[in-house]
C-alpha cells in the first residue's frame, strides 16, 4: 500500500510546476467598451479604455482579485460580440438599446451604474422651437436617438449619422443639420474640446430627451454580475466619489 | 476579205475573269476572315474575361478600405451607399455585404430589366461573375480581424451582350473588309491583268491566220518588262514561226506536187509491164494447173494401191498371227511365260513357237531375214519347216532341231540345188534360239544359232547371259553352222529367262543417236526382277520407247519370258 502513495506523492511534485499558475491564475474577463471618445463616461477612441467607466471597473477587479481587459469596439458591434460570446461583459449598457436585437437572449443586466440624459441639442438660437421644426437629425454612428424613433419611422424626421461629435457639432452649426442626439454631458464635454466653449449647442429640455442608466451587462457569467452588484451596494462611497471627479452630476 | 482567228466572241460577264476574280478574292478573303474572327473571338473572349476578373478585382481594392470599415462600425449606412456605388457598372448583378457576425449589414440585387434578359450566352461568362473579397480591419492599437466579407455577383447576359455586341461590330466590320480588299484586289487586276490581256486577245482575234507573219503586236504600255510584254513576245515569235512552217509547208507542197506527178507517171509505166507479165503467168499457170490435176489424178491412185496394200498387209497379219501358237500352250509345266512380238510392220519376219509334249516344253524364237512381207514369207516356210522337223523328231534336241531346221529352210528355198554364185533365187535365212524345258526332270537345255543369246535373270537381280552357236540357218551363199552346242542350265527358282531378237537391242536412240544394245536391256531387267513378268515386259517396252524417243523403230521385236519354278 505505501508503493501507491508514493507514487501520486511523487506524481504530484512532478505536476505542480505546471499545475501551480493555473491554481494561482487570476480569473480573467474580457469587457467590451465603445470605441468613442464618451467622456465624461469614458472613452475607447485611442485604443486604451479610460474615465470614469475604467476606474470603477477596476475598482471592482481589485476588490474581487479578478482582472479585466477591455476591448474597445465601435458601439454597434458590442451587442453584437456579446450576444456571440466574443466579450464576457458588456459596458455601458441598457436594456433600451435595439431591444429588437436582444429578444431571445438571456442578457443579465447590473444594477444601474450611473445615470444619463441623452437629448436634443439645437443652436442656442433655436431653442424653444417645436419639434416638428426638426426635420433631420443627426447622431454619432451606433447612437441609437430613443426618443425620436417615432417620429423617424413615420419619416417626418431623416436621421443622418455622423462619424464622431466634430463632424456632428459642424453639421449642426452650418444648419445641415437641424438637431443633434448625444448624451447631454458628452456632448458639453466635446464642445468644450472641439470648439472651446461648452455651450456651442443648447439643451433644449422642451425636444425629446430620454434617461436612463449605464449598467454593465453579460450572459455567461450572471454570478460575477452578482457580486459587482453587491460591491455596488457596498461601496456607494467609492461609486459616488469616482463620479464626482468625473464630473458626473444626476442631472445629466 | 481576209479571215480573222475567230469572231469577236462577247464573254459574259458572270464568266469574265474580272468577275472570277472578284469571286474567288472575296471568298478566300471571307473564308480567311471567317477564320481569323473566330480566333479573335476566343480571343476576345478570353480577354474579355480577363478584364472582367482584373477590373471587377480592382474595384474591389478600391472598396475594401471602405467596405472594412463600415463592416466594422457596422454602418448600414455606410455599406448601403458602397453597395449602391458599386451598381455603377451595369454588369453587377448583386452586391452583399456581410458581416463577420452572419448578418447582411447592406445588400441590393438588380431589378430585371432589358439589360438582364437572357441572351443564351450567359454561359461564356458564368464562371468569372462571382466574386467575394474577405474583409479584415486593423482598429488603432490592435491586429487586424476579419468583419466580414464583401461578394459581388455579375451578371452574365450583360457580359454576354457585350461580348455579343463586340463580336457582331468585329464581324461586320470583317465583311466590309472582305468587300473592300475584293473590290481593292479587282480594280488591280483589271488594270494589271484583264485589260491588257483584253487587248491582247483582241489583237489576236485580229490575226489573219492564212499569213501570222503580218500580225502587228499591240502595245501595251507598261508591260514591257513584266510576264504581259513576255507573252506577247512569245506570241509574236510563235506567230512568225508560224509563218515560216507555213512557208515551208506550200513549198514542200509544190515538191510533192512534182514527185506525185512524177510517180504517177513511173506507175502507169510499170503497170503496163506488169500486166504483160501477168499475162504470162496465166498462162504458165493454166499449164501449172493442169500439172496439178494430174498429181492429183496419180495421187489418188496411188492412195487406193496403197489402201489395196494395206489391206493385204491387214489380212497377212491376221495369218501371220494365226500361225503364232496360243501363250497357254505350254500348261501349267512353267510358272509363268508371255511373249512380247510387234513386227515392225503389220506383218514382220520374227516369229517364235511354244509346244508342249509330255513334260517337254519347246519354246523357239527365230529372226528370219528381212521384215514386212519378205520376212512373213520367210516365217511361213520356217514354221513350216519347224512343223515338220519336230513332228519327226522322236526326242527334242535343241542343237539337233535347229540344225534339222536348217536342213529343211535350204531344202523347201531350194537353196540346196543352186550352184553358189550362180543365179540365186533366194538368199534367205534366219536365226533362232530353242530352249527346252523338261519338267519331270527340271532339266533345262539351250541351243542358239546366229547370236540369240539366253538371258537369265534370278529373283535376286544377278544375270547372266548364254550365248550360242555362230553361223545361221539357211542362206544360199552361207554355210550350215558346223556345229550347234546343247548349254545345259541349272535352272534356279524364280529365275526368269528371256529370249529376244536383236530387234530388242537395236533401239536408235533420240539424243544419244547409238543403238541402245544388249547391257541397258539386262541392266534393266536386273534392276526391275522384282516385279512381275508381265509387268516387266511392258516396263521394257515402255523403256524402249522412252530410248527412242521420237526417233522410228528399226526391226521386229520378240521376246519370250519364261519363269519356269
Amino acid at each position: 500500500m505505501r508503493a501507491p502513495r508514493l507514487s501520486l506523492l511523487l506524481l504530484c511534485l512532478l505536476c505542480w510546476p505546471a499545475v501551480a499558475p493555473l491554481m494561482a491564475a487570476t480569473p480573467r474577463y474580457v469587457v467590451g467598451v465603445e470605441n468613442i471618445d464618451y467622456r465624461p463616461f469614458q472613452a475607447g477612441h485611442a485604443g486604451v479604455f479610460e474615465g470614469f467607466g475604467r476606474e470603477l471597473l477596476d475598482a471592482f477587479a481589485a476588490a474581487e482579485g479578478i482582472e479585466l481587459t477591455y476591448r474597445p469596439l465601435p458601439p454597434p458591434r458590442l451587442l453584437a460580440s456579446l450576444l456571440q460570446d466574443r466579450i464576457d461583459f458588456k459596458y455601458p449598457d441598457d436594456p433600451a438599446w435595439r431591444a429588437d436585437l436582444r429578444e431571445g437572449h438571456a442578457i443579465r443586466y447590473s444594477r444601474p451604474v450611473v445615470g444619463y440624459l441623452d437629448g436634443t441639442l439645437v443652436l442656442p438660437a433655436h431653442l424653444g422651437r417645436p419639434a416638428t421644426a426638426i426635420r433631420t437629425l443627426g447622431t454619432v454612428v451606433g447612437f441609437t436617438p430613443i426618443a425620436w424613433l417615432e417620429p423617424l419611422r413615420a419619416g417626418r424626421v431623416m436621421l443622418r449619422e455622423n462619424a464622431d461629435f466634430d463632424a456632428l457639432f459642424q453639421q449642426v452649426l452650418s444648419q445641415r443639420l437641424d438637431a443633434a442626439y448625444a448624451n447631454v454631458a458628452v456632448a458639453r464635454e466635446q464642445s468644450r474640446r472641439i470648439l472651446g466653449r461648452p455651450d456651442a449647442l443648447g439643451f433644449d429640455p422642451s425636444l425629446p430627451s430620454t434617461r436612463g442608466d449605464y449598467r454593465l451587462s453579460t450572459v455567461r457569467h450572471p454570478e460575477l454580475l452578482q457580486r459587482f452588484d453587491a460591491w455596488l451596494d457596498g461601496q456607494a462611497a467609492l461609486v459616488n466619489g469616482l463620479k464626482r471627479r468625473a464630473g458626473l452630476t444626476e442631472s445629466e | 476579205m481576209v479571215a480573222t482567228l475567230s469572231a469577236e466572241r462577247v464573254i459574259p460577264r458572270l464568266r469574265g475573269l474580272t468577275f472570277k476574280q472578284a469571286a474567288i478574292t472575296l471568298l478566300v478573303v471571307l473564308v480567311l476572315g471567317v477564320a481569323m474572327g473566330v480566333l479573335q473571338l476566343f480571343l476576345d473572349w478570353r480577354g474579355m474575361r480577363e478584364e472582367v476578373r482584373e477590373g471587377m478585382e480592382r474595384t474591389l481594392a478600391l472598396v475594401e478600405g471602405s467596405a472594412s470599415e463600415a463592416l466594422y462600425q457596422l454602418h448600414p449606412e455606410l455599406g448601403r451607399q458602397l453597395v449602391q456605388g458599386l451598381f455603377v457598372f451595369d454588369a453587377v448583378q448583386r452586391v452583399e455585404l456581410r458581416d463577420d457576425f452572419g448578418q447582411v449589414l447592406a445588400e441590393q440585387t438588380r431589378a430585371p430589366g432589358a439589360a438582364t434578359l437572357k441572351t443564351g450566352w450567359g454561359w461564356l461568362f458564368e464562371d468569372v461573375i462571382h466574386f467575394r473579397l474577405p474583409l479584415r480591419y486593423a482598429a488603432s492599437g490592435a491586429t487586424a480581424a476579419d468583419v466580414g466579407v464583401l461578394e459581388v455577383a455579375l451578371s452574365p447576359d450583360v457580359l454576354a451582350r457585350r461580348f455579343r455586341q463586340q463580336a457582331m461590330r468585329d464581324a461586320l466590320f470583317g465583311i466590309a473588309r472582305a468587300v473592300f480588299i475584293s473590290l481593292l484586289v479587282v480594280v488591280i487586276f483589271y488594270f494589271m491583268i484583264t485589260r491588257p490581256l483584253l487587248r491582247l486577245s483582241s489583237a489576236i482575234a485580229g490575226a489573219d491566220p492564212t499569213r501570222p507573219g503580218a500580225w502587228v503586236p499591240p502595245r501595251l504600255a507598261g508591260h514591257e518588262r513584266d510576264e504581259m510584254g513576255l507573252l506577247l513576245a512569245h506570241l509574236d515569235r510563235l506567230l512568225r514561226a508560224s509563218q515560216a512552217g507555213l512557208d515551208a509547208r506550200d513549198h514542200a507542197q509544190r515538191e510533192l506536187t512534182a514527185l506525185t506527178q512524177d510517180l504517177e507517171q513511173r506507175v502507169q509505166a510499170r503497170t503496163l509491164d506488169l500486166e504483160r507479165a501477168l499475162e504470162q503467168l496465166e498462162g504458165q499457170k493454166a499449164e501449172v494447173e493442169r500439172a496439178f490435176a494430174e498429181l492429183g489424178r496419180t495421187h489418188r491412185r496411188l492412195s487406193e494401191a496403197n489402201g489395196l496394200l494395206l489391206e493385204s498387209h491387214r489380212y497377212a497379219r491376221r495369218i501371220q498371227t494365226a500361225m503364232l501358237p496360243d501363250a497357254r500352250a505350254l500348261g501349267d509345266a512353267v510358272r509363268e511365260i508371255h511373249v512380247l512380238w510387234e513386227p515392225l510392220h503389220l506383218v514382220g519376219g520374227d516369229w517364235y513357237w511354244l509346244e508342249r509334249r509330255g513334260e517337254q516344253c519347246l519354246i523357239l524364237v527365230a529372226d528370219c531375214t528381212g521384215h514386212g512381207v519378205p520376212g512373213a514369207f520367210i516365217t511361213l516356210v520356217l514354221a513350216s519347216a519347224a512343223e515338220q522337223v519336230l513332228r519327226e523328231s522322236r526326242v527334242w534336241d535343241p542343237a539337233a532341231i535347229l540344225l534339222a531346221l536348217d536342213e529343211q529352210v535350204r531344202r523347201r528355198l531350194r537353196q540346196d540345188q543352186v550352184p553358189e554364185g550362180v543365179g540365186l533365187e533366194s538368199d534367205d535365212g534366219l536365226d533362232a534360239a530353242i530352249l527346252l524345258w523338261d519338267a519331270g526332270s527340271s532339266r533345262l537345255t539351250f541351243a542358239s544359232v546366229g547370236g540369240m543369246p539366253l538371258v537369265e535373270v534370278a529373283a535376286d537381280g544377278a544375270a547372266r547371259t548364254i550365248r550360242g552357236s555362230r553361223g545361221h540357218l539357211g542362206y544360199q551363199t552361207l554355210p550350215s553352222p558346223p556345229r550347234v552346242v546343247n548349254h545345259p542350265i541349272q535352272v534356279r527358282p524364280g529365275a526368269v529367262y528371256f529370249l529376244m531378237t536383236d530387234g530388242i537391242v537395236d533401239q536408235m536412240g533420240r539424243e544419244r543417236r547409238r543403238l541402245l544394245g544388249r547391257r541397258p536391256v539386262v541392266e534393266w531387267l536386273q534392276a526391275n526382277a522384282g516385279r512381275g513378268l508381265e509387268d516387266q515386259i511392258e516396263g521394257l517396252r515402255g523403256m524402249l520407247e522412252d530410248y527412242r524417243g521420237g526417233e522410228p523403230r528399226r526391226d521386229d521385236m520378240t521376246l519370250v519370258g519364261v519363269r519356269l519354278m
